[in-house]
């Protein structure tokens, strides 16, 4: 006779003795360990494949890449190319408009070839297009008050370098220059029109913002 | 994590031997299939919420890996020393050839009914618990363990129907 009770003996008599389930156990872990491992250097390698392809992504899209300028700066942009056959040189009312503003002349010699105003996404701008004096072209864009630049402040629109600042909002100045033109050109013209922003803001490589300005 | 888990395995670790031992009737083959479990249920524990139904959990999970990596394999390679290796006839009050007949009788029933019977007489789970780990119908259950109640005792020569409970 075989009572549920005694198959139930039966079927526990088994050994399973601690050196075996110690064994099982540690080969287990062992194997942890090691999955661990492998994890751990899958994912640092699929970190770096994911890192590569990143960077790769990046450098084909560079010129893509670039944050769109500000719509003032595309704004100027265009408008340096429809007044491109404009020499006016610098005009008495320009001249008076600056001298009012407490803004004042470039060195003699870089030449004012056109200067005008200009209508920027409905702020009237002054626009002086200056010859470098050795080579170039800087567009100097002058606002008596605050333009919205966001928080861009430099950066490439069509072949071009912008950089902006604002004094308080007392002024803002809008700088275009093409490759010709090298930014010491540029920092020596602002200093003469601008010398609280230029010996301030222009000092630190043009980017820094100045004590009193803030950089747009 | 680490810890509840080992805790889980030691308690548990004797029954999962004896039961795959059982199934496998081969020492080495049941220590496989084990640490395939463990290796197995630690990929998925976050998913074991109460430990109180951990034995079951990881049944089901030797299940699977038995019913992979051994399916219509041999189960008796070395069967005396398997399931007698270190037995004290004498203080235990368990015969060896007693093992081995009941043995023999597991192995003439098919694997559902093997595993079945298992679960209730070695583990002692419920039809409805043994219904709920193996997803089938508790009347599937009840007709397994009749059909292996039968196949024992016919195996074994017994004439007492009390082989194993009817219910529980």
């Amino acid at each position: 006779m075989m009572a549920d009770k005694h198959l139930q003996d039966l079927l526990n008599a088994p050994r399973t003795d601690a050196a075996l389930a110690q064994r099982i156990r540690d080969n287990w872990r062992r194997q942890q360990r090691i999955a661990a491992r492998e994890g751990s250097a899958r994912f640092w390698l699929s970190g770096a494949a994911v890192a590569a392809m990143t960077l790769l992504g990046v450098l084909m899209l560079w010129p893509w890449m670039h944050p769109r300028p500000p719509l003032l700066v595309i704004s100027a942009r265009v408008d340096i190319d429809k007044d491109a056959d404009l020499n006016n040189g610098l005009t008495t009312p320009m001249r008076d408009w600056l001298r009012v503003h407490q803004i004042g002349l470039p060195p003699t010699a870089d030449r004012v070839e056109m200067a005008k105003y200009c209508n920027l996404s409905g702020y009237l701008n002054a626009h002086l297009r200056i010859a470098g004096a050795r080579q170039g072209h800087a567009h100097v864009f002058v606002y008596p008050g605050s333009l919205p630049f966001g928080n861009a402040h430099a950066g490439r629109v069509q072949g071009m370098r912008w950089e902006a600042w604002r004094m308080g909002n007392a002024m803002s100045v809008l700088v275009l220059y093409d490759k010709k033109m090298r930014r010491k050109g540029v920092e020596r013209i602002l200093q003469a029109m601008f010398p609280p922003l230029a010996n301030q803001a222009l000092r630190q490589a043009g980017r820094a913002m100045p004590e009193h300005a803030a950089v747009c | 994590m680490a810890k509840r888990f080992n805790a889980c395995i030691d308690q548990h670790h004797a029954a999962l031997f004896k039961h795959a031992l059982w199934l496998l009737g081969s020492r080495q083959d049941a220590e496989d299939v084990v640490q395939e479990t463990y290796c197995q249920a630690w990929r998925s524990f976050s998913t074991l919420k109460e430990d109180d139904s951990a034995l079951a959990w990881l049944l089901t999970i030797l299940r699977r890996s038995t019913a992979r990596e051994y399916r219509g394999r041999a189960r008796n390679n070395d069967l005396r020393e398997a399931l007698t290796a270190g037995l004290n006839e004498q203080a235990s009050g368990i015969a060896r050839q007693d093992m081995l007949d009941v043995f023999h009788a597991l192995d003439s029933l098919n694997p559902a009914q093997r595993e079945t019977l298992l679960l209730f007489a070695l583990h002692g789970f419920s039809y409805r618990e043994i219904s709920a780990r193996l997803e089938v119908p508790v009347g599937t259950v009840m007709s397994r363990i009749a059909r292996a109640r039968m196949a024992l005792r016919k195996q074994l020569r017994v004439d007492d129907g009390n082989v194993i409970p009817l219910e529980r």
